[in-house]
This record gives C-alpha cells, sequence and structure tokens, in this order.
C-alpha cells in the first residue's frame, strides 16, 4: 500500500534520506488524561501524506500533548494510536524520529550521540560514519565530532536533536516546538532544512504557537483547543 | 611522651622504608581495591537496574538495600565465618583466614553502599532521560547500562563511599582474616594490635598512612569528576 513516492531528487537532505520509507500516524477516538485531567478529548487525526502539518494552538490547549499521543508516547485512557508503514504493518516507535521540546542530549560527543541513534536502529556498521557526517552536514554542524555535546550552543544542541534523529533515518519527523530557544538566523536555517527534507517527501509534524512559523511552513494545519481539535485543514484554507 | 614526638616516631617508621610497614600496607590495597571491583561490578547493574525498572516489591528492595548500608562490620564477619569455617557450607574451599576471606567479607558490606548509591544517581537521572531512551526504543538492559555509562562521573561517589568504608573497615577483616603476620594483617588490624601493644609509633605511621592514601583517592576522584561535569554536564 505505498502512500507516497519513495524519497528522491537531489539534495543533501535526500542523501541522508535515501533508504527511509515514510509512515503514517494516526488517532482514533483517543481521550488521555494527565493528573485527572483531561488532556486529549475524543481525538481523531490520521497523519497519511508527505509535507509539513503544523499543530497549533494557545499555551495549554494540548500540541505538546497531541504529538506525544501521535507517537505513542502517551498511555491513552481509550481510543486507539497506530503508526504504520506504508505496507500496512505496524511501526515501531523508533521510525519516528521526534525531537523533544527541550531535547535530551547524552552526555557524550557529538559523534556518541548519533551513533547511538544509529545503533538502536541497527544502522549498518560500513554505513555509520558516512551517515553520521550527512546529518551532521545537513545539520549545519561542523565542530569536531568528538567533542562534547555539551559544549554546544543552545541552537546546536538543538541542530544535533534534529541531526540524530535523522540518523536513525526515520518515516516521520515531529518536531515539538523545536526553535524556540533558538535565534533567528538559526531558526531560518533549521526551517529550511526541514522545508527540504519534507519536499523530499519525509512527513513532518511541527508542534509551534507561532502563527507567523505556522504560515511560513505549513501544508497542511491542526489547531487544537482544550485538548480538542477546532480545525484540521490544507494550510492555504487556514490562512485564506 | 607528647602527641608531637609520636607524631615524629611515625614519620621515622614512614621514612625509614620498613618492609613489615610496606607490606601491610599493600595487603589493604589489594584486599580493598578488589572489594571494591567485585561490589562495584554486583552493584552498579543492580542499583542501576533498581532504579530503571518497576516490579512489585521494588520499594521493598530499595528499603532493604537502603538499611544493608548499616550493616554492623563484626556481624558480617561473624556469618561469613560461619560459612567459610571447616563446618560450614563453603568450608571445603578452605578460604577462612586468608586474603580472600577478607575481599569477601568487604565485598558483602560494600556492595549494598554502591548499589544504593548507584539507584539514587541512577533514578535521578532516569528522569531526564526516560522520554528520549523510550524514543530510541532501547531494551532494559541497554537502558539501565546507558543510564550507568551517562552517570559515570557521578558513580564515581559512590566507588568512593564503597572505598572508605573498605579502606576503614576493622571488625569483619579481624575476625574472618585472623590478622595473621605477614598474611592477612592489614593497616587497620595492625592499628588494632599496635596500639594494644603499646607501640604507639607504628600505630600512628600506620593511621597517618591510612588517611593520606584516603584524602588522595578522594582528591584524584574529586578531580575525575569535576572534570567530567565541566565537560560532559553534570546529572
Amino acid at each position: 500500500m505505498p502512500v507516497w513516492p519513495f524519497y528522491g531528487g537531489g539534495g543533501k537532505a535526500a542523501m541522508v534520506m535515501s533508504d527511509s520509507r515514510p509512515i503514517s500516524a494516526s488517532l482514533t477516538s483517543a481521550t488521555a488524561s494527565l493528573g485527572g485531567r483531561v488532556v486529549l478529548n475524543n481525538v481523531s487525526i490520521d497523519i497519511n501524506a508527505p509535507g509539513i502539518t503544523v499543530i497549533i494552538g494557545e499555551n495549554g490547549a494540548g500540541k505538546s500533548t497531541l504529538l506525544s499521543a501521535l507517537a505513542g508516547l502517551l498511555p491513552l485512557d481509550d481510543g486507539e494510536q497506530r503508526l504504520t508503514e506504508t505496507d500496512g504493518r505496524s511501526a515501531p516507535i523508533t521510525r519516528v524520529g521526534y525531537v523533544l521540546q527541550k531535547p535530551v542530549l547524552l552526555r557524550r560527543s557529538i559523534a556518541g550521540n548519533i551513533d547511538f541513534a544509529m545503533a538502536a536502529v541497527d544502522i549498518p556498521l560500513a554505513q555509520r560514519p558516512s551517515l553520521r557526517a550527512q546529518v551532521l552536514e545537513v545539520m549545519n554542524i561542523h565542530q569536531n565530532p568528538k567533542q562534547s555535546a555539551f559544549r554546544l550552543s543552545q541552537g546546536e544542541k538543538q541542530r544535533l536533536a534534529v541531526a540524530r534523529v535523522l540518523a536513525m533515518r526515520p518515516g516521520m519527523l515531529m518536531l515539538d516546538e523545536s526553535t524556540n530557544s533558538l535565534d533567528q538566523q538559526t531558526v531560518t536555517l533549521m526551517e529550511n532544512h526541514i522545508r527540504n527534507l519534507a519536499d523530499q517527501g519525509l512527513p513532518v509534524i511541527w508542534v509551534t504557537h507561532s502563527l507567523d512559523q505556522a504560515k511560513r511552513l505549513a501544508d497542511r494545519v491542526v489547531q487544537i483547543k482544550n485538548g480538542t481539535i477546532e480545525t484540521d485543514c490544507a494550510a492555504a484554507d487556514f490562512f485564506r | 611522651m607528647e602527641f608531637a614526638e609520636f607524631i615524629g616516631l611515625a614519620i621515622q617508621v614512614i621514612v625509614s622504608g620498613n618492609n613489615d610497614l610496606y607490606e601491610v600496607v599493600h595487603l589493604s590495597l589489594y584486599v580493598s581495591f578488589s572489594a571494591v571491583f567485585f561490589a562495584a561490578l554486583i552493584g552498579l547493574p543492580l542499583g542501576g537496574l533498581l532504579a530503571s525498572t518497576r516490579f512489585p516489591g521494588r520499594s521493598l528492595v530499595i528499603v532493604l538495600i537502603n538499611a544493608l548500608m548499616g550493616l554492623p562490620p563484626v556481624v558480617v564477619g561473624l556469618m561469613i565465618y560461619l560459612l567459610l569455617s571447616r563446618s560450614g557450607p563453603l568450608g571445603v574451599f578452605g578460604l577462612l583466614y586468608t586474603p580472600t576471606a577478607m575481599i569477601i567479607a568487604q565485598t558483602v558490606l560494600i556492595t549494598p553502599i554502591i548499589t544504593a548509591l548507584t539507584r539514587q544517581t541512577v533514578e535521578h537521572l532516569s528522569r531526564d532521560y526516560d522520554q528520549q531512551l523510550q524514543l530510541f526504543g532501547v531494551s532494559p538492559v541497554k537502558r539501565t547500562m546507558t543510564l550507568i555509562i551517562d552517570g559515570r562521573f557521578e558513580l564515581v561517589t559512590a566507588i568512593l563511599a564503597g572505598l572508605g568504608r573498605a579502606m576503614a573497615e576493622v571488625g569483619a577483616v579481624m575476625i574472618v582474616g585472623g590478622n595473621i603476620d605477614h598474611f592477612t594483617r592489614v593497616m587497620t588490624t595492625s592499628i588494632t594490635l599496635e596500639t594494644s601493644r603499646g607501640n604507639l609509633a607504628l600505630a600512628l605511621a600506620l593511621g597517618l598512612i591510612l588517611i593520606l592514601m584516603t584524602v588522595a583517592i578522594n582528591a584524584c576522584m574529586a578531580v575525575l569528576r569535576w572534570w567530567g561535569e565541566s565537560r560532559y554536564g553534570h546529572v
């Protein structure tokens, strides 16, 4: 059941993603609560097409909760969450390239962080050095890979977190307010990289509270309020 | 004799190159470091697993291990003595009154210390790493290993606490080692013996060496931890 074309085309992003296959993520009648408070209320959504889906909403509306539920990080009280390969098989969580709002870098070197991610998804040993070099190149990280990740600036840490998930050859990218603490130049850089990846066929779900960012990036907009999806439509319709 | 004179005599004993003295120091280090090695081999993974897994009765195990941190050395010595004595279940190995028996006793004493401190450190780190490791899809064993590796500089403290306890311990090694001259005599048992004999200069010399070694090891570990945390961040 191939839904999308395999990644192809040119550019650095395509090179990185060349062996990946996209996946889809869905929630059906999902309800979840945290500390007795309902944070998702009967939500149904299906992300099954390439491009960037932007989840927007006010602070506390449930954007990050929706994203973590889509990835399978949030236990549901009711309903169903699915990650699906193009052939209909269930996909493991490691097929999701999820960048947390506050990325957790391992207390290792830059290379150590990327190597750990590649090992987690059993990337063949022979391919690892070149893939590592590619993802660092794509995310414009030019420091010595042996340098400690702790010593990177906030923006570099954020980009390393993205590079790390790219090294896992994900079938979908999920970014939780990943440009919040970055300067405008780095934001633009990251947006361009992610746009490039999305254009090559990688489905991306991007959580943001910035309407401007949503306008720049979105192919599809999902607006959430009080744990319920209020709007789910094409970006062109949303911003008309 | 004044205290200062004792100190002077002790320093003379240290610098005189007394073979007996250095034999005792050497055996002390061998027994303590061996015990720390085996205790770390057990305590680090056990503490890591306790921190990163959930199972029924986990709280009870944690309470038990915390309680075992305060094990009375003489009671441990007695238990090991009963196990290793000729009529005991492990008597056939003939280990009583050997350095091996002393290593076993010290390992039993310090394993709970290393386990409990490892659990605390790894649990702390686990709160930060939890979601990220879930996203990497790692197995519980790999997860525990990752947390131990990434908490390595803080775990130095756990090892140090174990080493401190091992080097200062006297009751258990006296019972299972027997304080035999040129065979199982270590610094702490020597200090006890020489003090009872009135040979205070030698006892003080051993005490000084013990303190100096403890300070030096702690200083090295503190520098290692500082270096690690400044390079890789702290938990």
